[in-house]
């Protein structure tokens, strides 16, 4: 439709959200913009996604030098890696703006700042562009979380911050390096993702650069045991942060982990996936362990997000086609369950004035729609086949056989793990008798029905058909197999041996 | 070889589109106005009605077919397609799944009849019969579905039938933990289902993944022993959870919260049989897996010994069907077990009509007392309700397995394969346990309709159920009277129909025996039946007072305290391991670092205001001593 | 000729103006606000003549004109640039402070300017003497205005002790400059270069000791470790304005001669390079951990300035002496001039009468009342604290490249850790702005509306930098 759509798809919002914070608008004023905007964003995108090619390269690029001394360009692209955690963002974005009408201006500001940030994040095909978005979508949930939080939000607000900037700039240090090493092989500056591939990089200082972007993204994704920043974040943010977090940005951490380590750190990567897979696999257990014993409704999801995020890093380790695609598939349906589920507990936390499962029950009775709507969300993240949570989940777990059986003997107990607290869970807040404080709960309006219907039909055909989503992630992750990285290539091989191997011990 | 016909989709998809119909009705409609029941009822109806249609069609369909190439099969779509990774949604009707739905379709149909009148008055009308529509949907995706992938995907939408029906009457917590513990429990199957499915790919998997590629390629040199091994077991794993056989049949008994009508299809009648059609379904895997077969057996007529002792000491009438269904699970595992997977199946086909038969009918008696269910406050009630007797005397028979009931001779088919392959304690252990189940199932009609009544002001409420109900039962009852003559063994002048009609989905070989083997087997059970029956009608035969249980008896009333145990051992270590990693682990462990990092650089950032004394005479040192360190440090390095 | 006398101009004009506002000074109807407009004029001016000659892109050894000892290349332009903007924001925050403050006389104004003059000079000059000279014309002035408020003690006490042991800095530059004399028989920056070309500096003990003083002497203007102390008490001491002047304009011009002098030849940088390691890795450590405890915002703030020193150090350590452009220390002093004149200069209307809000407390809840200077306050910060997308963080950036492609990779990754450690102290500010109750209504109106303009501008400044980073 336009010449720069991601361009325009970022740095719209970026900019209406700006001149909000700067203008005295009223609160409504800012929610109507927020949500023109928003819906003007999902439409480019709509437009981006029917217009993908899924060629597996970067479509849509634009390229304008802007540093030449050091050959850092604004550069962005997509490609199927990144056209779904675009897509999450957008289409579930606007949703917020429907279902929260009485926040600050500052609320729907930061909102669509990080929005922005988020969709450049993901854009972005140079190192340097894609760093400074990804700073700058900590910013606005820094603001919102220390504004709008709970009351614990001062600690919680400063753990996140320092913790993941922390992080970063180390990836930053990270950065400069693969610049300088590309500027030394290649003799000529250059900070393009897809040209790092051809560095090859060796020793120790090439390892700690590949710690610098692995820790960076553990801490964003988070992996265990760098969690521990979440469960406060989570839980004090304000629901739409907590939403953003735990949907998208959340999932940048693991395409960071695609896009820098897996193409350009293909041997210290195959040296220390199996250590990987498992700080995935026991975070999985670790918070979904946790998560069961949580009072909290809020923080039980935040603990369950964390455990999807352990299974979803996993297909990233597991460093097959399957896993790989699994994962990104999996992001969007993490996206559509767990990121619905905090919209809801926000729903709920305001309706009852509590977030404590014990004060909430027979909700189910009371609302019918929002009972139903809760629970395909909750069925799609606990991985129910139907929902899209399966496919993603299932070709992790069988990416992970492959890869090693024990991993995927243990990720499969994702399956059990999820079941048992959600269950648990649903029957306190919907099912048994009404307490005090649910007597009286409303079911949705109209408004938020409609809102949410959309993205429960997305849940549902994604489970049903996902093969038109599939057919447009397949060719980028399969190209991540034929990079020029060898290692990347052989190790699955080996592993299959190993595989075979493990079998034949049983 | 095999022909794609269109109409294969639509049998599932008939209860799926009732079930979106009903429940969005009742979704919209429950908190403001009530929609008339005949409504609901007629909706309900109309789905599986079709689809037991179009499973006869699917039937003539095949019989017109050569016997060799019986199959029709249709690709709805592809499902997904991620490299060697290729799932269709399809669909495969072969002689096997025909069989399955057509008895699937039919008592379900009829089990949606009798709800009609059962679930009368209910609020939640309209939810039930969504619930029940979802749920034959799901089984005849389970049913139909061409690979293990599709049928997982009706595999688990059971299971969450399941969980929402038992949990129906949400209010009562027991209830709604009696749903939960049923998720859970199928979900650790699934697991097994899960990975086993996993290895058999990465196995054959890359050549298709639907039965009849892998069917193809069961004997590729990439199936090694070890694979097949896992994948058998593996998948069996996921037959115990979803059949309720050891250690995973805890749950059903519980089922029971439910809705009779759900214990009747779901517990009874079909879903619980899913197991058994998944190992017949992959028997060309386990026919060449010795051992895995020799374990499946092992595990069902165990299973079948333990549910048999529990039911003979159950007063809660449900109850003691409920253990008799894992029992006969147990027996079906036994047949399957040891190859004789028609036998199996076959027991599944007549298990399905009297179980249902006895279900329906103990429904009818809980309804007939205002759900009452426990045994010890019935009695005598024959003279009330005569319709309901007699439809359950026959079912009785049949499941204690005296002939000519249908129970009998599929029983005896499996009891005759065990000892002809040679697995005397399997069959020994099957023949003490038909004993078994004769005594507890007269137990139960003997004290329920014979003898005094005990509570007579129940008693005198009592009265026959609407026809709506009582017809299904005397259709059921017919089934469960003549449905064994479908595959009456050589010795009585037959010619196992439904064997020869199963043959070609199955890769069994019937085992040859003498005749002798033949007699002995039907001798055994034929007398095992006699003696349990003969001390059941002594005991209980005039009625007889509530026993008051005591040593052994106790024990196995308590279910041997395995519910306990597996409380004590698996749920609550699991919950004390959450909290102590909420509570422990995660602030002093994995929190650890940061907060002693944060705790450190306030520190320090303390300590160094001290150096900020603010005495010029300080700072001049401060610059002295810092000269004269780096000029030692210059004489060091220049020379 | 005309062109050298262009190149000069800026620093004739200053030093002019400055005599000229003395001058003026002496009449009564010559009122602070003139001054104050006076020597912006001056500073403005000087500024627009300095960029149209870095526009035509002439340099200039001045040969003849000075026998060479002042050297007008692109980087002495671009610190002068830097230089000069400092001192016409300066005048306008003064203009505004002393609005609420009162011990202002019209003679400050030209101080101020003479100060620039003094490092302006300090940017060209290409020898010792003449470096000495600047250095001591930038001094005096300097410590006249760190006391200036002479009732208030604690500014006297701060000027007292930059003095006695800024003299000690002098004389050490002396005796250097002395002892280089002696080895390489000049004192102009060319020669002493050929010596070391040709002898190398480890031969000569007195090159080695020449110019260990003059670093230790530089150093100490650049209050790096361990000549650090006085920082934080004389900041504290002197008026905001002036602070924020010290901390910019004397820092760059200070590092610009610092650079000059190290760039002589190979073997002095490398000579030197393992202290410069050492002390810039210290500066920033101590500089953080000083700033952490600090209560008082512009003792955090003067403590930071510690830590940028330890970077700018780094950049230092990784300058190439061949193809020396300088580019990187003039962006980053760019960049943090903008951040920190911006804060300053905010504080000079926000800091109330008498300097009443010092303390982080102070501050709570600004941003409910004055939510555009909090705003512009936090974008300063975030800028220092290196968060994109702004100056400061390209400034970082520029410098952890060059070190990296020095091969300091060590020294790279601590400047990242320092940077980490320094992030809670800037944000804190933010929170405490932000996200605490107001205890204070604010309430009373900016005495001039040119300071938050001016706060304003260096606003634009801060993220115009980062988006055409080459401006420099």
């Amino acid at each position: 439709m336009f010449e720069h759509v991601l361009s325009i798809i970022i740095f719209l919002p970026i900019l209406a959200g700006l001149v909000l914070l700067a203008s005295p608008a009223s609160r409504t004023v800012a929610r109507f913009t927020g949500l023109v905007i928003s819906l003007a964003t999902l439409v480019l995108s709509l437009d981006l996604y029917a217009g993908f090619q899924s060629t597996g390269h970067l479509e849509f690029v634009e390229k304008i030098s802007w540093i030449p001394s050091l050959g850092i360009t604004y550069f962005l692209g997509v490609d199927g890696i990144s056209l779904f955690i675009l897509m999450a963002g957008s289409v579930l974005l606007p949703l917020v703006y429907l279902i929260f009408g009485t926040k600050e201006k500052g609320y729907y500001a930061n909102l669509l700042i990080v929005q922005g940030a988020m969709a450049g994040a993901v854009c972005a095909a140079d190192m340097v562009l894609f760093y400074i978005f990804w700073e700058v979508m900590l910013l606005p949930v820094f603001f919102m979380l220390g504004l709008y939080g709970g009351t614990q939000r001062l600690p919680a607000t400063l753990k996140i911050t320092l913790y993941t900037i922390a992080g970063s700039l180390l990836m930053l240090a990270a950065i400069v390096y693969l610049g300088v090493s590309y500027h030394a092989q290649f003799n000529e500056w250059n900070f393009a993702m897809d040209k790092m591939a051809q560095l090859n990089l060796t020793g120790r200082i090439a390892a700690l650069a590949f710690f610098g972007f692995m820790i960076a993204f553990a801490i964003k994704i988070p992996l265990f045991p760098f969690h521990t920043w979440l469960p406060d974040a989570y839980t004090e943010a304000p629901t739409a942060a907590t939403f953003v977090l735990s949907a998208v940005m959340a999932k940048i951490g693991v395409y960071g982990v695609i896009r820098f380590v897996v193409p350009v750190f293909d041997i210290e990567f195959a040296r220390f996936a199996i250590i990987l897979a498992y700080s995935g696999v026991i975070g999985m257990m670790y918070c979904g362990l946790a998560a069961i014993t949580q009072k909290d409704f809020k923080r039980m999801l935040a603990f369950s997000s964390a455990s999807h995020m352990g299974v979803i890093a996993l297909g990233v380790f597991c460093m097959n086609l399957q896993a790989l695609t699994g994962s990104i598939y999996q992001i969007v349906a993490h996206a559509t369950s767990t990121g619905v589920l905090f919209l809801f507990a926000g729903i709920l936390e305001e309706r009852t004035q509590t977030r404590t499962i014990e004060d909430l029950g027979g909700i189910a009775a009371k609302a019918p729609v929002f009972a139903l709507f809760f629970a395909i969300a909750m069925l799609a993240s606990v991985g129910l086949p139907g929902t899209s949570g399966f496919i993603g989940e299932f070709m992790i777990v069988l990416g992970a056989v492959k890869f090693n059986a024990v991993v995927g003997v243990l990720a499969g107990t994702t399956l059990i793990i999820g079941v048992c607290y959600m269950l648990w869970m649903f029957q306190r807040v919907f099912f048994e008798k009404p307490t005090v404080h649910s007597e009286n709960f409303k079911d949705l309006t109209l408004v938020e029905g409609l809102a949410f219907l959309p993205v429960i039909l997305l849940i549902i055909v994604m489970g049903i058909y996902p093969h038109p989503f599939l057919s447009k992630i397949t060719p980028s992750t399969a190209l991540q197999f034929t990079q020029p990285s060898p290692i990347v290539a052989q190790v699955p091989a080996s592993n299959a041996q190993n595989f075979g191997l493990t079998i034949e011990q049983k | 070889m095999e022909q794609s016909v269109n109409y294969l989709g639509l049998i599932p998809l008939f209860p799926l589109m009732g079930a979106v119909l009903i429940g969005l009705l009742h979704v919209f409609t429950c908190n403001r106005t009530s929609v008339p029941e005949k409504i609901y009822g007629i909706l309900a109806c109309v789905g599986p009605v079709l689809s037991f249609v179009m499973a006869l069609k699917v039937f003539v369909a095949l019989k017109g077919l050569p016997e060799a190439s019986r199959f029709l099969s249709h690709k709805a779509f592809t499902w997904f397609s991620v490299g060697d990774l290729h799932i269709n949604m399809g669909f495969l009707a072969d002689p096997l799944s025909c069989l399955m739905i057509l008895f699937v379709t039919f008592i379900g149909s009829l089990i949606h009849i009798y709800s009609i009148g059962y679930m009368g008055g209910d609020k939640n009308y309209g939810k039930f019969f969504a619930y029940m529509n979802l749920f034959l949907g799901s089984m005849l995706v389970l049913v139909l579905g061409d690979g293990p992938l599709v049928m997982f995907v009706g595999w688990e939408g059971v299971g969450l039938c399941s969980y929402l029906l038992i949990s129906f009457y949400s209010e009562d917590r027991a209830n709604v933990l009696a749903g939960n513990k049923a998720f859970i429990v199928n979900r650790v199957g699934d697991l097994g289902f899960v990975l086993g499915m996993s290895f058999l790919f990465w196995a054959i998997g890359a050549h298709g993944f639907d039965y009849l590629s892998l069917k193809a390629h069961a004997n590729d040199p990439a199936m090694t022993q070890g694979v097949l091994l896992t994948v058998c077991l593996l998948l069996f794993v996921g037959a115990t959870g979803k059949s309720a056989q050891i250690p995973l049949y805890v749950w059903l008994p519980d089922a029971m919260a439910g809705p009779t009508p759900v214990s009747a299809l779901i517990h009874a009648a079909t879903m619980v049989t899913a197991g058994v059609y998944m190992v017949a379904r992959f028997s060309f895997l386990y026919a060449g897996a010795e051992l895995a077969g020799n374990i499946v057996a092992w595990v069902g007529i165990l299973t079948a010994l333990l549910a048999a002792i529990f039911g003979m000491f159950q007063e809660d009438i449900k109850k003691v069907l409920a253990y008799s269904t894992v029992s006969q699970l147990g027996y079906m595992f036994a047949g399957v077990g040891v190859a004789a997977y028609s036998a199996g199946i076959f027991h599944v086909f007549t298990h399905a009509f009297f179980k249902a038969l006895l279900f329906l009918g103990a429904g009818s008696v809980i309804y007939a007392l205002h759900h009452e269910q426990n045994i010890w406050k019935m009695g005598g009630l024959k003279a009330k309700m005569p319709k309901t007797y007699l439809t359950m005397i026959i079912g009785a028979f049949a499941l204690a397995g005296c002939p000519p009931f249908s129970g009998f001779f599929s029983k005896d088919e499996i009891l005759y394969s065990a000892l002809a392959t040679g697995h005397f304690g399997i069959w020994a252990v099957g023949v003490l346990v038909a004993g078994m189940t004769a005594y507890y199932t007269f137990r139960m009609i003997f004290v329920v309709f014979h003898g005094e009544p005990r509570d007579r002001h129940a008693y005198e409420h009592a009265k026959e159920s609407p026809s709506v109900m009582t017809v299904p039962l005397i259709i059921l009852a017919v089934g469960a009277l003549f449905a064994g003559f479908l595959n009456l063994p050589g010795i009585f002048g037959g010619d196992q129909i439904v064997s020869h009609w199963l043959a070609p989905s199955l890769s069994e070989h019937h085992p040859h025996a003498s005749v002798f083997v033949e007699i002995l087997a039907i001798g055994a059970s034929v007398i095992a039946f006699a003696i349990g029956f003969k001390i059941a009608y002594s005991k209980f035969g005039q009625g007889a007072p509530e026993p008051s249980y005591k040593g052994f008896a106790d024990f196995a009333y308590h279910k041997f305290y395995v519910d306990e145990l597996y409380d004590a051992v698996i749920v609550q270590p699991y919950k004390a391991i959450g909290s102590s990693i909420w509570k422990v682990i995660e602030p002093n462990v994995t929190d650890a670092p940061v907060k002693g990092v944060s705790k450190l650089y306030m520190v320090l950032g303390l300590a160094f205001k001290v150096f900020q004394v603010g005495y010029v005479r300080i700072y001049a040192l401060y610059m002295v001593l810092g000269l004269s360190l780096m000029s030692l440090l210059l004489s060091q390095s220049f020379n | 000729m005309t062109n050298d006398l262009m190149l000069l101009m800026p620093l004739i004009i200053v030093g002019a103006g400055a005599i000229l506002l003395m001058i003026a000074s002496t009449y009564g109807k010559w009122t602070n606000e003139l001054a104050a407009y006076g020597s912006a004029g001056v500073f403005a001016l000087a500024f627009l003549v300095q960029l149209s000659s870095c526009i035509s892109g002439n340099v200039s050894l001045f040969a003849d004109a000075f026998n060479g000892i002042l050297v007008v290349s692109n980087f002495s332009k671009a610190a002068g640039l830097i230089i000069l903007a400092c001192g016409f924001f300066t005048a306008f925050s003064s203009l505004s402070y002393f609005k609420q403050n009162n011990f202002c006389t019209a003679e400050y104004y030209s101080l101020t300017t003479f100060a620039a003059s003094g490092m302006l000079l300090l940017t060209m000059a290409q020898e010792l003497i003449s470096v000495f000279i600047a250095l001591e014309i930038m001094s005096l002035a300097i410590y006249i205005l760190v006391g200036y408020d002479r009732k208030n003690v604690i500014s006297t006490e701060a000027v007292l002790k930059y003095l006695m042991l800024g003299a000690f800095a002098g004389s050490f530059f002396t005796m250097g400059s002395a002892f280089v004399y002696g080895a390489a028989g000049s004192t102009k920056f060319i020669k002493i270069g050929q010596f070391l070309a040709t002898h190398g500096m480890l031969q000569s003990p007195a090159m080695i000791g020449g110019a260990f003083f003059i670093l230790v002497a530089l150093l100490f203007k650049a209050a790096a470790f361990p000549f650090h102390a006085w920082v934080v008490d004389v900041y504290d001491g002197a008026s905001v304005p002036v602070t924020g002047y010290m901390a910019t304009g004397l820092k760059t011009a200070i590092f610009a001669v610092f650079a000059n002098f190290l760039i002589l030849d190979d073997s002095l940088h490398k000579g030197w390079i393992t202290y410069l390691f050492y002390i810039s890795v210290l500066t920033m450590f101590v500089g953080n951990l000083i700033a952490i405890g600090q209560q008082s915002l512009k003792r955090m703030l003067a403590a930071s300035g510690i830590v940028h020193s330890g970077y700018l150090l780094i950049a230092l350590v990784a300058i190439g002496t061949k193809d020396f452009s300088g580019s990187v220390i003039a962006f980053y002093l760019a960049a943090y001039a903008a951040s920190t004149l911006g804060i300053f200069t905010a504080l000079s209307y926000l800091g109330g009468a008498g300097e009443s809000r010092k303390t982080f407390d102070d501050f709570k809840g600004l941003a409910q009342s004055r939510p555009y200077s909090a705003a512009a306050i936090s974008i300063f910060l975030l800028s220092m604290a290196g968060i994109p997308p702004t100056a400061g963080f390209m400034g970082k950036f520029y410098i952890i490249t060059s070190a990296i492609d020095a091969g300091q990779v060590t020294l790279a990754v601590l400047g990242i850790v320092s940077s980490i450690i320094s992030m809670w102290y800037y944000l804190r500010l933010i929170i405490t702005m932000y996200f605490h109750e107001a205890e204070e209504q604010f309430s009373e109106p900016a005495p001039s509306s040119l300071a938050p303009i001016c706060t304003f501008v260096l606003v634009v400044c801060v993220f115009a930098m980062s988006l055409y980073p080459l401006a420099v």
